[in-house]
């Protein structure tokens, strides 16, 4: 295993990722976070190659005072955005999820539905808790739902099944029946041109 | 045929060492259907161009590049929007028209209940809002409070620098009532002549000090040596004001 680099590494862990609760319901398309971030911290983000003693220089770093400043109301987002968001995109990866950074005053989350619909959370001075808590509750599958989706995708895994996306794709690869005409020709008398005598199965 | 047909698959079930070993397992069979009717029609890979054709070039491409990416772009956006017009119809297909009628309730019955939770969660976001206006109206009370007690304690502040001003103004004013001028100098002169002050002093390992120039140190009883003044630390004496300090020695 290659070391894992890179901010809270964890969050890209098989493990991690699969233990995310949250399973949006078939409606849901697209998921935007909006909150604000320190201006200065997402300056230094961008220039990561900058020098850590020149964080500080004004020369870098020409744009001061930093004038857009997070407020504690959006730091339980924040944290959503860092620890939930790699959670949920694994858990539906065919949902579009976009974070806004400081195109808002106020925490929300805005989900839209596959008819339109848009689904606004306003999270303001919600923990990350909160927020998963509320999108589970009125986006998420429930967990009977959930359970019996689990079922029917088990009964995929059915080994007496064959087909497409089964363990085997014919039943002719089992000992003791029938092999396919393409490997061994049927006996003559199951085949309609000697049975019904338009051949003569003694040639 | 049939005969040896099933007395094979007869033996292979009853024996998995004759199963494993058999020529029927799966991995080494070999198609037998249009065996001697396909046959290839393309020259083998080891057989060069034809003598005629070797020189022949292919003919030259003069379609512009622009043209060749905007059919890139018609054919990939066509079969995006296809696809999704699938999937979507798709999508339709699982919810309504698997199980029909079953279907459509379950269906209903689920987008009932997501405009319930929908409406649940705009009542809430309602709560949040007015909550947001009562922290934001409590915040900038505090603002308010912090600025306020600001504006006091640099109010104080100022106070306190003009009275510790006047009160030197005052001092020195003191002290220039007692400066030689013109007019008092020759009785300045009379009394400095009739009050010799004695600046002599001598001071010893143990840290006291013996005023006088006719002072006799050994003479000096214990108990009644001098210790030389000390600062409590160096920043007092740095920060010290010297008249008060000279009023202190004095």
């Amino acid at each position: 295993m290659p070391l894992l680099e890179g901010v809270s590494p964890i969050r890209r862990t098989l493990p991690y990722l699969q233990a995310g609760k949250l399973v949006f319901k078939d409606r849901v398309k697209v998921m935007t976070l909006n909150y604000r971030v320190d201006e200065r911290a997402e300056v230094i983000r961008k220039h990561r190659l900058a020098h850590p003693v020149n964080v500080n220089d004004p020369n870098v770093f020409q744009q001061r005072p930093w004038y857009i400043q997070s407020h504690p109301a959006h730091h339980g987002i924040q944290a959503f955005d860092h620890w939930n968001v790699p959670q949920i995109q694994y858990k539906n990866p065919h949902i579009q999820i976009a974070s806004f950074k400081n195109q808002a005053p106020a925490p929300f989350i805005a989900c839209y539905m596959d008819d339109g619909e848009e689904v606004l959370f306003d999270v303001d001075n919600h923990t990350s808790t909160q927020i998963l808590d509320r999108l589970i509750k009125v986006l998420g599958k429930s967990e009977e739902t959930l359970a019996l989706e689990a079922l029917a995708a088990e009964k995929k895994d059915n080994p007496a099944n064959f087909g497409k996306n089964c363990s085997r794709f014919c039943i002719c690869n089992v000992p003791g029946q029938v092999p396919c005409p393409s490997l061994v020709p049927l006996p003559k008398h199951w085949r309609g041109k000697y049975h019904h005598g338009f051949e003569d199965e003694d040639d | 045929m049939s005969n040896s047909l099933g007395l094979l698959q007869s033996t292979m079930s009853r024996s998995p060492v004759l199963h494993r070993l058999s020529l029927l397992r799966p991995s080494t069979l070999v198609p037998c259907r249009f065996k001697g009717h396909l046959l290839p029609h393309r020259k083998p890979r080891w057989i060069p161009p034809a003598k005629s054709k070797v020189f022949v070039l292919p003919p030259p491409d003069h379609t512009p590049e622009s043209e060749n990416t905007l059919m890139n772009e018609l054919v990939v956006n066509y079969n995006e929007r296809l696809s999704g017009v699938t999937q979507y119809l798709y999508e339709d297909f699982l919810r309504f028209s698997d199980v029909g009628e079953v279907g459509r309730i379950e269906a209903a019955k689920e987008a009932e209940e997501h405009r319930a939770r929908v409406a649940e969660n705009d009542r809430e976001n309602a709560r949040i809002v007015e909550a947001r206006k009562q922290r934001m109206a409590q915040e900038l009370e505090d603002k308010k409070r912090r600025a306020q007690e600001n504006l006091e304690a640099i109010q104080t502040a100022d106070q306190a620098r003009i009275r510790d001003l006047e009160e030197r103004v005052q001092r020195e004013t003191a002290i220039l009532q007692n400066a030689v001028t013109k007019e008092n100098l020759d009785a300045k002169i009379e009394e400095a002549l009739a009050n010799p002050v004695d600046h002599e002093y001598a001071i010893d390992t143990e840290g006291h000090i013996y005023y006088g120039r006719y002072t006799a140190s050994n003479d000096v009883p214990e108990n009644q040596r001098i210790k030389i003044p000390v600062p409590k630390n160096e920043m007092d004496f740095l920060t010290s004001d010297d008249d008060a300090q000279l009023e202190h020695e004095s």
